[in-house]
């Protein structure tokens, strides 16, 4: 999923400013796959390793000094008002923090931080989206 | 398409398999080894191999359970006191007689929208059975 301009971002309670975009990719690492002698066909396929990701980029227009900790662990909370109180969402992810990065372009800056989602039990999705209703 | 089945019993058909026939003919062993004498070129014929056939698949289930409780089902064919009998492929070929002689796990339990387990189940002819 993306999300852009995001109306409020955070991490472990720290807020970002000025998220151009944030977005969440889900993919398998290993799928299950098994073919029978009916046919040439896959008969079955699952996904069995899972991975979420997330990565906030943001418009930086000030010096920063203080960064997420690589490896630190928490919850990336994305809310989304997109006019309507009935359509508000709020996405929670449980992620560690893989990467600080920033890019430089003319005078612009942009702040890229990547996170891996982590599932608390190794079951459910480390994605939660709230409300909408 | 028919299931496939060992003594009557559907041991296989939560999931996709296939069965593999092991080679198959005379057992040649060479008069070095049958004399003892690493001059001696010749073999000689000791009999016919014994029939062998590998059965790899998947099992499945939506529960964890039903998953060992499906892996236990083929178990009950395979302890020391368990008899042989006829193993019959999806297409109808059968092979009379034959034994459970071992079954194993490939891997370990995958578990994704479904549960599920890769295996190799291996019967065969034995000329003194249990």
């Amino acid at each position: 999923m993306v999300v852009l301009r995001p109306s409020s971002v955070e991490f472990d309670g720290q807020r970002f400013g000025d998220v151009e975009r944030v977005t969440i990719d889900s993919f398998s690492l290993d799928m299950a796959e098994s073919w029978g002698e009916e046919g040439p066909e896959l008969m079955f396929a699952d996904s069995v390793r899972r991975k979420t990701t997330a990565t906030v980029v943001q418009s930086v227009s000030r010096t920063e000094l203080e960064v997420p900790e690589l490896g630190s662990m928490g919850e990336l909370v994305v809310e989304v008002t997109p006019g309507s109180d009935a359509l508000a969402r709020r996405i929670e992810v449980d992620v560690v923090v893989q990467s600080v990065g920033y890019a430089v372009l003319g005078d612009r800056t942009r702040r890229e931080i990547r996170f891996v989602g982590v599932s608390l039990d190794g079951e459910s999705s480390p994605i939660r989206v709230i409300g909408g209703g | 398409m028919m299931s496939s089945s060992f003594r009557g019993d559907d041991l296989f058909g939560s999931g996709p398999h296939s069965f593999v026939v092991w080679r198959q003919g005379r057992v040649v062993l060479p008069d070095s080894i049958a004399n003892n004498d690493v001059f001696d070129t010749g073999s000689i014929i000791i009999g016919e191999r014994e029939l062998r056939i590998e059965v790899r698949g998947r099992l499945v289930s939506s529960s964890e359970s039903g998953l060992w409780s499906e892996r236990d089902a083929i178990l009950d064919h395979a302890g020391f006191s368990d008899p042989s009998g006829t193993l019959e492929d999806q297409h109808g070929h059968e092979w009379d007689d034959v034994y459970l002689i071992e079954f194993e796990p490939i891997g370990s339990v995958e578990r994704g929208r479904v549960y599920s387990m890769s295996y190799r189940a291996l019967f065969g002819v034995v000329e003194t059975g249990p």
